[in-house]
């Protein structure tokens, strides 16, 4: 079944976050998350079964790093193969996979000095590495900068092929709404996203689950496509030497569920685990 | 309205075109300090406060800290000639080793330069040695240490320990994503700052005590 006939019939569930998981299972902060698609198969593989057994309807590849600028600066070359891995990876827990595209983390002027003609480079290989490994959607996620999500959203429909892309943009809660820390709204967001050829826009990260929901009641009245929010469970914080997010999965879900009330898909970002998709599954039924 | 007052609102609404006009003719009319201090010192700070409050975002402050510090350069000379006393305030400033994350980081370098700071900045992925040798070759009495990842934050803890145990006198403050003010105080820090403008009153708030 293809992503458009599931929204037809029922709201989706996305996995929870994969970076916060590969730390607990011992990777170390010089290692490059895509290269356990490949040395630490078992691992990613048995993550995305995990996501699936609590419940998520369809799992993300493990590429978010994975455009070949950033992993070329790693001294990385297999591009291909790692991401073709993933797609394995992910394909061998999920009936339907979502390519991953995250951030390049460079910025564009007058912040930093990459160009958007190099950002639709970059985001043009890496989907079509994921699409060639056979993904059946495209996720692009955690765009601070709408001409960067613009890139890459351009970038995949450059490639003439029929895929439903997401694109969600991340964003800050501030005195006068909610911005993207270059100063975007989410009406202008959604409005340039939907005209690049983006099916399902939304926002990702930063925000918790509550702030998630004020954004979600909001984002509903300023576009006509589907909505995707995937919130985080709270902000990290270091107790006892290790990471923890403040919101339970119950509090999380409880959100999570409110917010399905003006979304179609909603999904897990960063502290959410197995246990916070499980928590919205039983809640949705 | 005066000379100086324009060059402050073109510092406020980030017009770098009318800055670099109304400079050249402010300097043939007024002393450098006042040029700064009632011009695009009051004008840049404005800007800050527009960022905290959520008018300005990332490029706004990143353009205004531009136009402050290539104004600053053109200044800088004058203010040496007519032996004016400067801020002699040195502040050492990188993002902790393993993390590449810049931006943060160097939106702080920018807004102390802008300030009229004298900074040390030493980059993303910076070693702890390149830290403490900096320190000492500088005589800096500020450092700044930036982390945008939480596997990265504990390098903050390690090079205050060293910091500590070299007996450097210097005031140290943490900035980063993850990192808050409970994090601060655990690894004893002297202080934390939110952003890049908050970083800017604190260390003011530092050297005036």
């Amino acid at each position: 079944m293809s992503l458009f006939e599931m929204l037809k019939k029922e709201k989706i569930l996305l996995d929870g976050a994969m970076g916060s998981i590969l730390i607990s299972k011992g990777m170390k902060m010089e290692d490059v998350p895509e290269l356990w698609n490949i040395k630490r198969k078992e691992d990613i593989i048995q993550i995305h079964q995990d996501y699936i057994d609590a419940g998520a309807d369809l799992v993300l590849t493990n590429t978010f790093g994975g455009s070949p600028m950033k992993l070329s600066e790693k001294g990385l070359e297999n591009i291909a193969e790692i991401i073709s891995s993933a797609v394995y990876n992910a394909r061998k827990a999920s009936e339907i996979v979502v390519g991953d595209i995250g951030p390049t983390g460079k910025f564009l002027a007058p912040m930093g000095k990459i160009t958007e003609e190099e950002l639709f480079v970059t985001f043009q290989l890496q989907a079509k590495y994921l699409i060639d490994a056979g993904v059946d959607v495209i996720l692009i996620e955690t765009m601070y900068d709408l001409r960067e999500a613009l890139a890459a959203v351009n970038a995949v429909r450059s490639l003439n092929i029929q895929i439903p892309v997401m694109a969600t943009m991340t964003f800050d809660k501030k005195k006068r709404g909610f911005f993207t820390i270059m100063g975007d709204k989410p009406e202008k967001c959604y409005e340039e996203l939907e005209k690049a050829g983006a099916d399902i826009v939304g926002a990702n990260c930063t925000l918790d689950s509550d702030d998630m929901l004020e954004l979600a009641k909001i984002s509903r009245t300023l576009t006509s496509l589907p909505l995707l929010f995937q919130a985080n469970a709270g902000q990290p914080e270091m107790l006892d030497g290790k990471v923890h997010y403040a919101q339970t999965p119950d509090h999380y879900a409880k959100n999570m569920i409110s917010i399905l009330e003006y979304a179609d898909i909603i999904g897990g970002c960063c502290g959410t685990t197995p246990a916070h998709i499980r928590k919205i599954r039983e809640m949705m039924k | 309205m005066d000379l100086i007052d324009e060059l402050r609102q073109a510092m406020i609404d980030i017009d770098e075109d009318t800055v670099d006009e109304l400079l050249p003719r402010c300097i043939e009319k007024y002393a450098a300090n006042d040029i700064i201090e009632k011009g695009l010192a009051l004008g840049i700070r404005e800007v800050g406060r527009l960022f905290e409050e959520g008018e300005y975002f990332l490029p706004e402050l990143m353009l205004g800290a531009e136009i402050m510090k290539s104004s600053m350069n053109i200044l800088d000379p004058i203010l040496a000639e007519s032996n004016i006393s400067v801020n002699n305030t040195q502040v050492v400033i990188g993002t902790v080793q393993g993390d590449i994350h810049d931006i943060g980081k160097t939106l702080v370098s920018s807004m102390l330069t802008a300030s009229g700071y004298t900074v040390h900045d030493l980059g993303s992925d910076t070693p702890a040695d390149s830290f403490i040798d900096k320190l000492k070759e500088t005589s800096s009495q500020f450092l700044c240490l930036s982390a945008l990842l939480t596997t990265t934050m504990s390098g903050q803890r390690e090079i205050i320990e060293r910091v500590r145990k070299e007996g450097l006198n210097v005031k140290i403050l943490v900035g980063g994503a993850p990192v808050n003010q409970r994090w601060a105080d655990e690894i004893e820090a002297d202080g934390y700052a939110d952003n890049a403008v908050q970083a800017v009153r604190l260390i003011d708030s530092m050297v005036n005590q």
